[in-house]
């Protein structure tokens, strides 16, 4: 005998009246018992909870016989609360402002998190993949394969050459491309789950001569046809072709990706290119991505660990070397700090303030409400004496009230999503971000705004449905009497802790402000304004014809100075070994520096200035090997290398590198000149000791007179073919790069100020309710001031007073809390601005204008309004 | 009094209840929809059916023995009343005209 689950009966019990239940009960054991024995045990339970849902319908039927009042008393709380909505509309809306702009804030933060955490959660094996990192993304070719052999917690490792960058392809002989392409070992898409859609993911890279495209990349290059079997041509560092096959095409990347790629070539095309064979067995060389999977469980830290073992056997007993296992999960948002690096990144510390910020700004929006509760309670106080005098209990009194906050936090949430709904477009816009991604996680959102919701709406009515429901119908219902000191006490409270956040988050905007200020206008000891830079792509064939180009360049009318360089300011310089004459280094390739290489006329078109000595000429051969030093690098030779370098010029210095794989060095010349300091990184960095030579590099440099700069663009794109570049015309403003450099820290800073500025539009909001209530409360009071000669602004005063003596309180509290974490904050610039006693005096002042300003409507209402009117009543 | 209409389940229900008399309750008149009409019905739909039908004056119901697959519990039973036959007779008299006329009609389908 099979009898239903006994949930049962208790569900049923909930819609059916006593009455009906005994047959009904008694048709559904049956029709369960025979279900069962036909569809077994699963579906008989499927089945049966539809049936016993779908009984709801005889809800009515069931309790038209029964007396419970509870439903009528539900709908009477509703129809009262709706009405005290509409007669006090000025509450209710600030209330609903105030909670609707709070929870929009929220919820569009809230997507924004979900995007960002969102990151590379959807390699299979993601959980034990691991990626190799020190100060950059990318770390030595020689790793991996050691890793992998000698270790046995190592599953599998991969390595890839982050982008060939603009590389010709051609389709056809009419139709190529300009790309930047993935290098990967042939386990690339059985170690990543990016999925294939033709093509054999074990395979598709096993032929050194194959290549695999993204199904945007087949559409752009064969339309409908399959592109699998097709051949392509990709131009090669010798100056000749290779012929490439494509054997498999894959589904766009995610955008939830930290690697972003749309063509993949095989790793071993590195053995053909001469330059990357000789890297690839180098080990100082850090230049190749690389990933690990480990065993379940293995321990990342040790592995990592062993690293300095592993330098130690190979490539010198005395050196010592550091990496990190970064989970690949993790490594969208923690691997921020890096110096350079391949992968898409977010950070951390902005998700971890933008995230305080939505919590603020609900909070703010809460005690709104709580305040503007309990200060009307008063109001109420007559309606809960007569509810109680007629035998309401306190429970049910709770239950009224709470059903009355939960209707209006509904009613804010409503607002709340059509503000959300709005402003999505802009934000998308303005943040540079796709919100509607989030969207793809609807299950976790709607979760999740759900429990928003709910901690909101018992956060805003515990306290006052408590309050409320507490007064005596005695005291309630005698004239005349409304004291309530203690929630008083505790809305004093609330306003000061409301208002010491507002003052901090003024203190915390005009900060940001100021720094962002002080680095858009700091001194950056170069100047790149109209100047435009062109790749030229191939460094060969730029030199061939170098002569011709800087000639027809230079006879452009408004055409200052054309220059060739390796690197620009904001680009990051390279560390190589650099021996000084003279010096005992620890190593045979002496220490290691960074160096900048520029190019002819290079210092004269950025506008270095050269404090000793001279900068690089050309026409002198000599040059090719000379060296000038920036005045840290001077400082920096003079501390490590003695006080004969206070002189430096006329003093040798040698050029090690190591990428051909053994350190060798490159050349040897003397130092020329020392310049000025200049940021040669953005300015989130410090300047570093850097040595200059000339290196010959494939962009054009061009700095024009502003005018001009349009007739010097299309006079080289009309000589681009002619000069020989391999690659697209193209061009740049060296000022429009470096600035974006900052577009993503001026953007977020941005948002940080907006969303200040709407926490204390809300704290504001509060306040002017507040203060509403409060001289609600005196009128009368004020009137007999008025009838014994009080004049208005002695009203004014001691009705203000009452309110700055809180903000007072707000702003000694909120000062040394503020002026603490953006301390913090300043130290994550490498130029700050110091803090000063200006920006505390002004955010107070502000704080307390704000404060003047949002209650004087009120007091002065209060303190100008005819005392004949007011005490008419008495 | 008011004429009522019955709708097209309800005289559904009653034509089957009228001819499972005396075991038509619930869970019989579901299985006979679903053998002989092949319509999926939930049980609940059925009970709305019968109840209003009841209220209507059509039905009227007596509760008849227990079984051990209802766990105890007795089964309503229903029987058609006077009015409730009249009440079909009149549908089908009604329906059997417009079946007629419609028969009578010529179509052309192409």
């Amino acid at each position: 005998m099979h009898s239903p689950p006994s949930w049962f009966q208790k569900m049923l019990s909930w819609f059916i009246s006593q009455e009906l239940q005994e047959e009904i009960s008694g048709d559904l054991n049956e029709t369960y018992h025979e279900l069962r024995q036909r569809k077994g045990k699963l579906a008989a339970n499927v089945y049966f909870l539809i049936e016993v849902i779908s009984f709801s319908r005889m809800y009515h039927r069931g309790r038209q016989y029964q007396s419970s009042n509870t439903l009528s008393m539900i709908q009477n709380y509703i129809k009262v609360a709706l009405r005290n909505l509409l007669n006090n509309r000025l509450t209710s809306s600030i209330n609903i402002a105030g909670l609707g702009v709070g929870l929009a804030c929220v919820i569009v933060i809230f997507l924004y998190l979900t995007v960002e955490t969102s990151y590379d959660k959807f390699h299979e094996d993601g959980k034990n993949i691991y990626r190799l990192q020190h100060a950059y993304g990318f770390i030595n070719a020689q790793a991996a394969p050691v890793y992998e052999r000698e270790y046995a917690d190592v599953v599998s490792s991969l390595r890839i050459n982050p982008f060939i960058r603009n590389r010709r392809i051609h389709i056809s002989e009419t139709e190529a491309y300009t790309e930047d392409i993935l290098m990967a070992e042939d386990n690339f898409f059985t170690f990543f789950s990016f999925p294939i859609v033709s093509g054999d993911p074990a395979n598709c890279l096993s032929d050194k001569y194959s290549l695999v495209i993204s199904q945007t990349m087949a559409r752009k290059y064969y339309g409908s046809d399959s592109p699998i079997g097709k051949t392509v041509e990709i131009d090669d560092p010798r100056g000749d072709r290779t012929t490439l096959t494509i054997t498999g095409v894959f589904e766009d990347v995610p955008y939830h990706s930290h690697l972003q790629f749309d063509l993949v070539m095989p790793f071993a095309l590195a053995e053909d290119d001469p330059r990357m064979a000789g890297m690839l067995k180098s080990w100082p060389n850090d230049w190749i991505g690389t990933y690990l999977k480990l065993e379940e469980g293995a321990d990342a830290e040790t592995l990592a660990g062993e690293y300095l073992n592993i330098w130690q056997k190979y490539v010198d007993p005395s050196d010592s070397a550091l990496i990190e296992f970064m989970p690949l999960e993790d490594l969208y948002l923690e691997s921020s700090h890096l110096v350079s690096d391949y992968a898409d990144h977010g950070d951390k510390d902005q998700v971890r303030m933008i995230m305080a910020i939505a919590i603020v700004i609900l909070l703010i929006a809460c005690v709104n409400f709580i305040n503007l509760s309990t200060a009307g309670a008063n109001k109420r106080s007559k309606e809960v004496g007569l509810r109680k005098t007629l035998g309401a209990q306190r429970k049910q009194l709770i239950r009224q009230f709470l059903i009355e906050s939960t209707l209006l936090t509904f009613i804010a949430f409503v607002v709340a999503l059509c503000l959300v709904v709005v402003s999505i477009p802009y934000i998308n816009r303005a943040a540079d971000i796709n919100l509607y991604h989030a969207l793809s996680k609807l299950d976790v959102i709607i979760i999740s705004i759900c429990g928003i919701l709910f901690l909101t709406t018992l956060g805003t009515s515990i306290y006052p449905a408590l309050v409320l429901s507490s007064f005596k119908p005695a005291r309630a219902l005698r004239p005349g009497s409304h004291s309530n000191s203690t929630s008083g006490l505790l809305r004093r409270g609330l306003v000061v802790g409301q208002f010491a956040i507002s003052v901090a988050l003024i203190i915390a905007a005009l900060i940001i402000y100021d720094q962002m200020n002080f680095i858009q206008s700091k001194e950056l000891g170069f100047d790149v304004d109209k100047v435009v830079k062109f790749q030229f792509g191939s460094t060969n064939q730029l030199q061939n014809n170098w002569n011709m180009v800087k000639n027809q360049l230079a006879q452009q009318p408004g055409v200052q100075l054309v220059a060739n360089t390796r690197h620009l300011p904001g680009d990051n310089a390279y560390y190589w070994g650099y021996k000084f004459d003279g010096v005992e280094h620890a190593e045979h390739y002496g220490d290691s520096w960074r160096g900048f290489y520029l190019g002819e006329n290079m210092m004269e078109t950025i506008g270095l200035e050269v404090t000793m000595g001279r900068p690089f000429d050309a026409s002198k051969p000599m040059d090719s090997a000379a060296f000038v030093l920036n005045e840290s690098g001077w400082k920096r030779a003079i501390d490590e290398y003695g006080e004969d370098w206070k002189e430096p010029i006329g003093k040798t210095i040698e050029y090690w590198t190591a990428s051909s794989g053994e350190w060798a060095m490159v050349k040897r010349g003397v130092v020329i000149g020392v310049v000025k300091d200049f940021h040669h990184h953005s300015l989130q960095r410090p300047i570093e000791p850097i040595i200059m030579h000339l290196v010959k590099s494939s962009n054009i440099v061009v700095k024009t007179t502003g005018a001009s700069a349009i007739d010097v663009i299309r006079f080289a794109e009309s000589n681009w073919s002619q000069w020989g570049s391999p690659v697209d015309f193209n061009y740049e403003f060296v000022q429009d790069t470096f600035d974006a450099h900052y577009t993503t820290e001026r953007r977020f800073n941005t948002f940080i100020l907006v969303f200040c500025m709407i926490a204390i539009g809300i704290a504001c909001l509060g306040l002017y309710g507040l203060s509403v209530y409060a001289t609600q409360q005196r009128i009368k009071e004020i009137g007999v001031r008025k009838t014994l000669g009080a004049s208005v602004p002695t009203l004014l005063k001691m009705l203000s007073f009452d309110f700055l003596k809180l903000v007072g309180i707000a702003i000694i509290t909120a000062i040394p809390v503020a002026t603490y974490f953006m301390d913090q904050w300043l130290d994550n610039f490498a130029y700050r601005i110091e803090l000063s006693v200006w920006h505390v005096f002004i955010s107070a002042l502000a704080a307390v204008v704000i404060a003047q300003i949002t209650i004087s409507y009120n007091t002065l209402k209060a303190a100008m309004a005819n005392p004949t009117k007011v005490l008419r009543s008495e | 009094m008011e004429r009522e209409n019955i709708g097209e389940l309800e005289e559904l229900v009653m034509l089957i209840a009228g001819w499972l008399h005396p075991e038509a309750y619930a869970v019989s008149i579901r299985k006979e929809l679903l053998s002989k009409m092949d319509r999926k019905v939930v049980l609940s739909s059925v009970h709305t059916v019968l109840n209003r039908l009841e209220k209507k004056g059509y039905l009227s119901s007596t509760f008849g023995e227990s079984t051990p697959e209802r766990g105890g519990k007795r089964k309503r039973c229903f029987t058609i009343t006077q009015a409730g036959y009249e009440a079909l007779k009149s549908v089908h008299a009604r329906r059997e005209q417009l079946y007629a006329n419609f028969l009578n009609t010529n179509f052309n389908f192409n």
